[in-house]
């Protein structure tokens, strides 16, 4: 029997259940998925499909270290490449890896990637990874299937060592009214550090296009923290010392942390069942949280509804 | 018997083929520059560097053309069909277009033979913003340049099409690509060059203006759109745009946007290259307090030097995404070097193309609701309640106060080129009535991460249509006619001697009207919708008329109750050539 935590269907999350109780819901969408996952429902890419074929496709984002990239040899690399390698070998299948750029937003590849094709050609994948789990964009993306949480990104600080930093997580930002603080352009912590304690950091804000060049600018010291998500930082500095994480409790109502899961096409959910199986088999082994520290990052898991 | 007979008539017909096999001309400079002079050829996106789209071919008139019927069409082919908005070129019988998915067409303009066919080869998995379209190319000396989906210059031989260089504008991997028409222009230092921006780029990028050589298409001269960036010329650094941090807070000048992804007008009397840049970001406004130059601006540059003559910013502090990339048009208004532009905001502006003075500005759609009107200096009236809000200070903290403004930010026009008469002296304006629910939205993702967005729903202003093409006088503003129709225009106009105008629509009709009533003179349906812009010119006395049928484009990206207008057009791809039957032509 599945672990409960991980069984997989949209609307179990508390947050986005439509019946008055979230917790029948919950119920009722595990009994479903049971049923399904049994009469093995025929539909678009099912899981009898996938088996015959002996491949899983599988769809990552490209240039998005540490979760995913292919290297110089033209393999993919990453925790979302390796997840999805683990996920192909319970299933018995071998992972077809297809590592495509992003869109303008995840709601376009989602179109590209899952339910309809890439407008200038390619295969559709069986199942995308790192798709955001949260209840308005679930909503607006009905014809795939979000789900099997696998990490719960978050916004974090890295400061220099010696930076005094108070202890308490909702005046951490305080340094900055005096110090300098990089963020990636555009991004939420961009934004949050923007407008946060009515503008009294606007001033100290640098913003740098490209992720990277905002850890070299926080690496320089040019900056003495660098707000960004948690996977990235820990993944950029990685083995280097002089830094510390600390995570500041956010006055906003901006989504400063978030799970992240994947998708399935809407009619094709077994796949998303078998897969939802596999990632609990994974987890329970402890071999997600190995790959997560393989790649210099911690497994957080998505939080427990 | 039979077959002996369809044997004679087929060699009969390759024999004719053969005689009148076109003759592959070189396009000099002198040819652009004098394009909208010389009816035999078009070799110029506009019709005339000057881009007044009209032509002085009158043998096509008000009063014989309900008599024009299809000379011939050609298929574009395969199974890419999708938006075709580009504008033909003509030059000793051949005609030169492009297609969607990056492709390009010699075209034997007699028969509607096909003469070659490129195919650019295309990265997997580009991911263009807004459909595969592309928007015509350029002719200079024995090349065909256009550019590609992933973000290159391309130089056809004309006679061949085969590939005589390719140039990286930028990494299509960072999302950019480049689709409009390049624009070739004179200069004394450098010889002819083609003038090229950039399309699309990662949310941050700053647009810049580039012009390259003709033989190998190095660049010569770059200039950034956005303050506080540096030019280039000739390899080395050259000056600074603007003063930094002069209309921009902060650092965010670095990552201002202002990209050029529609190309440029030439006007070779003032020998100034008009090029319009797009929105800043990011997206909230209330994040960057402060003008943010020259982002939604005209810049007139010196095709010597790349140096910025003069800027005009039509929406300063954008906050609807009211692009200013759309064509700046010369024309003489009463003795004035004159310029017009019909912006994104719904306001046509009227300046000097000298000095880039500001005229005069009138609204050329029928509500506007972002600002009262555009005071003596050219600066829009802003009505501060119908800015969308800031989400941090929104009352439930989610989003940021939704309001209703009108246009929507697909602009009263978008990219459709508009037309000038020097006859009638009015300007034919393919324009749009929609409004849109706009609010900033703290919570899109991209590549699976939180980032920051705006949301928008678009919707009709009026119940009957969407599209609305306007003959305005540009001295007082005054709307002479107007056409209405039910779904969005999309495409280019043209108007002619011959008292007419000629635009396409997305229910796939090529119409002309009287120019000086507005009055519906003849109507051809395509078979798809048109979102290209027409052309003509005259060949052995006879006057052709061409247009590309093909719907596509942005609009039917956005759902909503627009949708609902355009959501039973069919797909296609073909060109079209009208003329009139001989003895029908002298009356």
């Amino acid at each position: 029997m599945p672990n409960k935590r991980y069984c997989w269907s949209p609307g179990t999350w508390p947050w986005q259940a439509r019946l008055p109780s979230g917790g029948l819901a919950f119920a009722v969408s595990c009994l479903v998925a049971l049923i399904l996952a049994v009469s093995g429902d025929a539909s678009a890419r099912p899981l009898d499909e996938v088996r015959a074929s002996g491949e899983l496709r599988v769809v990552v984002y490209d240039d998005n270290a540490p979760f995913s990239w292919t290297d110089a040899s033209g393999v993919v690399q990453g925790v979302d490449a390796d997840l999805a390698r683990a996920l192909a070998g319970e299933l018995g299948v071998k992972a077809n890896l297809i590592a495509r750029y992003a869109g303008e937003e995840v709601d376009d590849d989602l179109r590209s990637n899952i339910w309809q094709g890439p407008r200038t050609g390619g295969l559709v994948g069986d199942v995308m990874m790192h798709v955001p789990m949260e209840r308005a964009f679930i909503a607006r993306n009905p014809l795939v299937a979000i789900s099997n949480a696998y990490y719960h990104e978050k916004i974090v600080l890295a400061v220099q060592t010696d930076a005094a930093v108070p202890t308490e997580p909702r005046s951490m930002l305080q340094p900055f009214r005096a110090a300098k603080l990089a963020v990636q352009f555009a991004t939420v912590a961009h934004y949050y550090a923007m407008f946060a304690d009515d503008g009294v950091y606007k001033a100290n804000i640098n913003p740098y296009l490209k992720f990277e060049t905002a850890v070299a600018a926080f690496r320089s010291r040019e900056n003495m923290g660098l707000l960004g998500r948690r996977a990235q930082i820990e993944a950029a500095l990685k083995g280097s010392d002089g830094f510390k994480l600390v995570e500041p409790a956010f006055d906003t109502e901006l989504r400063m942390a978030w799970t992240v899961g994947m998708a399935v096409k809407e009619n094709s959910r077994d796949t998303g069942y078998a897969v939802g199986n596999a990632l609990n088999a994974l987890v329970d082994r402890g071999e997600v949280a190995k790959i997560f520290e393989r790649h210099g990052l911690t497994h957080v898991p998505p939080p427990v509804p | 018997m039979k077959t002996w007979k369809w044997l004679a008539t087929a060699s009969a017909l390759a024999l004719t083929v053969t005689i009148s096999e076109p003759a592959f001309a070189d396009v000099s400079i002198d040819d652009v520059v004098n394009d909208a002079k010389t009816t035999a050829d078009v070799v110029s996106n506009g019709l005339g560097p000057q881009g007044q789209r009209f032509s002085p071919l009158k043998t096509i008139n008000a009063s014989n053309v309900a008599n024009l019927v299809p000379a011939w069409a050609m298929s574009l082919g395969g199974e890419k069909m999708r938006g075709q908005e580009t504008q033909p070129l003509v030059k000793d019988g051949v005609m030169y277009i492009t297609g969607s998915y990056s492709r390009a067409w010699a075209i034997d303009t007699k028969t509607g033979k096909e003469l070659w066919q490129y195919d650019a080869r295309l990265p997997e998995g580009i991911l263009p913003c807004c459909d595969v379209i592309n928007r015509g190319g350029a002719l200079i000396n024995d090349k065909f340049i256009f550019g590609t989906l992933d973000a290159k210059l391309v130089a056809l031989d004309a006679k061949t099409g085969k590939v005589v260089w390719s140039k990286k504008i930028d990494e299509f991997k960072d999302g950019f690509s480049y689709t409009a028409a390049p624009l070739i222009v004179p200069s004394k230092a450098h010889g002819p060059l083609i003038i090229n921006g950039v399309s699309g780029g990662e949310f941050g990028i700053v647009g810049r203006i580039e012009a390259r050589k003709v033989d190998d298409g190095e660049v010569v001269w770059s200039r950034p759109t956005i303050e506080g960036h540096m030019g280039m010329l000739n390899g080395k650094e050259s000056t600074m745009t603007g003063k930094k941090n002069e209309s921009w807070p902060g650092d965010l000048w670095q990552t201002g946007g202002g990209a050029t992804w529609l190309g440029g007008t030439y006007d070779p009397d003032t020998k100034l290259i008009f090029m319009g840049t797009g929105n800043p970001a990011p997206w909230n406004s209330h994040m960057r307090p402060g003008d943010n130059k020259w982002s939604c601006s005209r810049l007139a540059i010196d095709p010597e030097t790349g140096e910025i003559k003069w800027g005009f910013q039509t929406t300063p502090n954008d906050g609807w995404d009211f692009d200013g990339v759309n064509e700046v048009v010369s024309f003489d208004l009463n003795g004035t070097k004159a310029a017009a532009t019909a912006d994104r905001n719904g306001f046509f502006y009227i300046l000097n193309r000298e000095n880039g003075k500001f005229i005069n500005a009138y609204p050329f759609v029928n509500k506007i609701s972002w600002a009262k009107g555009i005071d003596k200096n050219g600066r829009p009236i802003y009505i501060p309640e119908n800015r969308p809000g800031d989400p941090t200070k929104g009352a439930d903290g989610k989003k940021g106060t939704s309001v209703f403004a009108v246009p929507s930010f697909l602009g009263g026009k978008n990219w459709m080129p508009i037309a000038y008469s020097p006859d009638t002296k009015l300007f034919y304006i393919p324009s749009n009535e929609w409004g849109m629910d706009i609010w900033n939205e703290p919570i899109t993702y991209k590549k699976g991460a939180a980032y920051l967005g705006a949301g928008f729903n678009i919707k009709p202003v009026f119940d009957d249509h969407i599209g609305s093409l306007k003959a305005i006088d540009p001295a007082t503003g005054e709307t002479k006619w107007e056409y209405k129709n039910t779904a969005p225009l999309w495409g280019g106009v043209m108007t002619t001697a011959g008292g007419l105008v000629f635009f396409g629509t997305p229910e796939g009709d090529l119409k002309a009207m009287d120019a000086a009533t507005g009055k519906q003179l003849w109507a051809f349906n395509t078979g798809s919708g048109i979102v290209g812009s027409p052309i003509t010119w005259d060949q052995d006395g006879e006057q052709y008329v061409s247009v590309v049928s093909g719907w596509g484009g942005a609009v039917p990206l956005w759902g909503g109750e627009v949708a609902k207008t355009v959501a039973h057009l069919n797909q296609g791809g073909m060109v079209w050539t009208f003329k009139l039957p001989k003895q029908l032509a002298q009356k």
